[in-house]
């Protein structure tokens, strides 16, 4: 079973609201979330601040979720997308103080060290990429969701989503 | 690279991290509270409520005093944290007080007659002003491993103290943490209300400072000129009683008699307790400062509130994601910057920084204890004497609160600002909730 269709499964199995999983909901749906942002920013300190929002926010306004209009997890996906989106906004007139904050140092395991550079990186070139291209690729790679779920989500086309991701992960390759 | 590598390049996340967030999650209320129940539903549940509370209310709380105290007793089967949490040795007969309840009357404060039995609750029930809830949180987090997960409600506004007594949806709180003080016609309205032994603690103070590096700008502020520079919309000059986008650049557009350095202030983020706390004790005295804003707290507070709390988006305000680094680091190679920083962190770093930029009186500990640091406030802590040993983890709850692992002055509540009281005043405070002695103004 993929991740997705485990996803799907999940959702299938919710009957109302106030019989919803919680803990299996939070349980599936936070390390996708979580990758989701450490992918758009390529910071994991930012990822955190920012998953907790979302969740914050979702569990916040869990009884106005009807399951007849979006399945709970798209739900928390466009939260995700709208913290996201608000939080790279407000970064973006922060330059030059962020610019100053690069300063630290961040130690890490030496494990984990290799994976946080590649993410740097990652992130570095994917800026260069239209904003549309760099959600598809954090939930492509970071949510680990299906082209079919991207789509619903975004509002392409299944094939068009597969389409973009190819060419931006051909771009970046070539750049890497 | 192909999606392999990319897909390798997740990671879990810190599991330090998912148990911080799943226990805040925990906290809020069930969707159960506030989904809007069928008719059928909410015809079972009144007439089970109705028919049955009283009953039971009756037996938990005989059983539940028991099995406290006989726990209590057992110290070697009780985790450390709490095997020092003795019982109050003057507590009086719960039953008699529940029995000795007057029926609901009037009040002059706007609270709702009480329904005591039917509304006691037997899990603990918190109501927090905004700026406590991360407190409370904490709090509830590092005593209710083994108990039952307490429900906290947040009203907003002022009306902490109302709910506590009078109760709110369909809870009867049997805690209350605030940064007001009950006042007397509070207490009155609670005891005429049938809330008639209430026990106050306070837990500690909140302040906030604005400063800057010594490299940076020297000179004093008023809330209103913090307010005119940070918030998102602010009156017009030219006709005060209309909104305008924030057109402030520097210092001395806010206000001539400031210097022309940039605007630039580093603060906390939204919903942490540092902004609850800088908002209410900086931007809310600002923007008070012209009246008809100020009229609007008791005609619209969300409006006032909105106005007043809604900071600018330009840059011109930050938010600082990790205080404790980034706030030094900051104030460091921007000296322009200024920072909204809460007592341990501007005492710790105070040989760095310009001192506080708010005109007036310095943040000293003695100042903020009297009141006359501004910028500053007490926390309290109400419970119930009537039900807090009747209500499953209240007391565990209450002894968490005042132990020295919390408000101490190493407490985990001074990571979230809380300046604590000295050691005589901490013990001062325990003595008197230990004997449950009633609030008095």
């Amino acid at each position: 079973m993929t991740l997705d269709e485990a996803n799907t499964d999940l959702r299938m199995r919710w009957p109302a609201t106030d019989e919803v999983d919680w803990d299996a909901l939070y349980a599936e749906q936070l390390p996708r979330i979580y990758n989701y942002f450490r992918f758009r920013l390529g910071d994991c300190a930012e990822a955190e601040d920012l998953t907790s929002r979302t969740f914050e926010k979702a569990w916040r306004g869990r009884t106005r979720y009807r399951r007849d209009r979006a399945g709970f997890s798209t739900w928390l996906y466009t939260i995700a997308q709208n913290v996201g989106r608000d939080h790279l906004r407000s970064r973006r007139s922060h330059l030059p103080i962020d610019a100053a904050l690069d300063m630290s140092v961040e130690v890490t395991p030496q494990d984990d060290m290799e994976r946080a550079s590649n993410l740097a990186r990652l992130a570095a070139l994917t800026a260069r990429l239209p904003e549309r291209e760099r959600e598809l690729i954090a939930f492509k790679y970071g949510a680990a969701l299906t082209n079919r779920r991207i789509a619903r989500l975004t509002g392409l086309s299944e094939s068009n989503v597969g389409t973009l991701l190819h060419r931006a992960v051909q771009a970046l390759r070539s750049k890497w | 690279m192909n999606d392999e590598f990319l897909y390798r390049l997740r990671k879990d996340p810190p599991p330090e991290f998912a148990a911080r967030l799943k226990a805040r999650l925990d906290l809020q209320p069930r969707p159960w509270f506030a989904t809007r129940s069928s008719l059928l539903r909410s015809v079972i549940v009144a007439l089970l409520v109705g028919g049955s509370v009283l009953a039971v209310t009756w037996l938990m709380t005989k059983t539940e005093r028991g099995r406290i105290f006989q726990s209590l007793g057992a110290a070697d089967r009780i985790p450390a944290s709490r095997a020092a949490a003795p019982p109050p040795p003057s507590m009086p007969d719960d039953g008699q007080m529940l029995a000795d309840l007057p029926p609901a009357r009037a009040s002059h404060l706007p609270i709702p007659a009480v329904a005591t039995k039917p509304r006691e609750r037997v899990h603990l029930a918190i109501v927090s002003s905004r700026s406590t809830a991360a407190l409370a949180s904490a709090v509830a987090k590092a005593i209710a491993k083994d108990l039952p997960q307490p429900q906290l409600v947040v009203p907003g506004g002022t009306r902490v103290i109302q709910a506590f007594c009078g109760g709110i949806e369909d809870l009867l709180p049997n805690v209350a943490v605030t940064t007001s003080r009950i006042t007397p016609e509070e207490l009155a309205a609670c005891r005429r209300g049938g809330v008639r032994r209430i026990i106050e603690a306070q837990l500690g103070y909140q302040a906030v400072i604005v400063t800057a590096s010594r490299t940076g700008p020297s000179f004093k502020l008023t809330p209103r000129d913090i307010y005119l520079a940070v918030a998102k919309q602010i009156p017009d000059p030219s006709d005060p009683t209309r909104l305008i986008d924030n057109p402030n650049r520097t210092w001395d557009q806010v206000n001539p008699a400031l210097e022309s350095w940039r605007i630039q202030v580093l603060g906390p983020r939204a919903d942490s307790v540092a902004r609850e706390a800088f908002a209410g004790l900086v931007l809310e005295a600002g923007c008070d400062t012209f009246a008809w804003i100020e009229a609007l707290r008791n005609v619209d507070e969300q409006r006032h509130r909105r106005i007043c709390h809604t900071l600018r988006e330009d840059g011109a305000f930050i938010e600082a994601a990790a205080p404790e680094t980034s706030t030094a680091q900051t104030l460091m190679t921007a000296p322009e910057t200024l920072a909204i920083v809460d007592y341990e962190f501007y005492e710790r770093s105070r040989y760095m920084l310009a001192g506080s930029l708010i005109r007036g009186i310095e943040p000293t500990m003695e100042n903020i204890a009297s009141g006359a640091y501004k910028p500053s406030r007490p926390l309290y802590l109400y419970f119930n004497g009537a039900n807090a040993l009747a209500t499953r983890g209240a007391w565990q709850f209450i002894h968490g609160v005042l132990s020295e692992a919390s408000v101490g002055p190493s407490g985990y509540l001074t990571r979230e600002g809380l300046i604590p009281l000295d050691e005589a005043q901490r013990q001062a405070t325990r003595a008197d909730v230990q004997q449950f002695k009633e609030v008095t103004l």
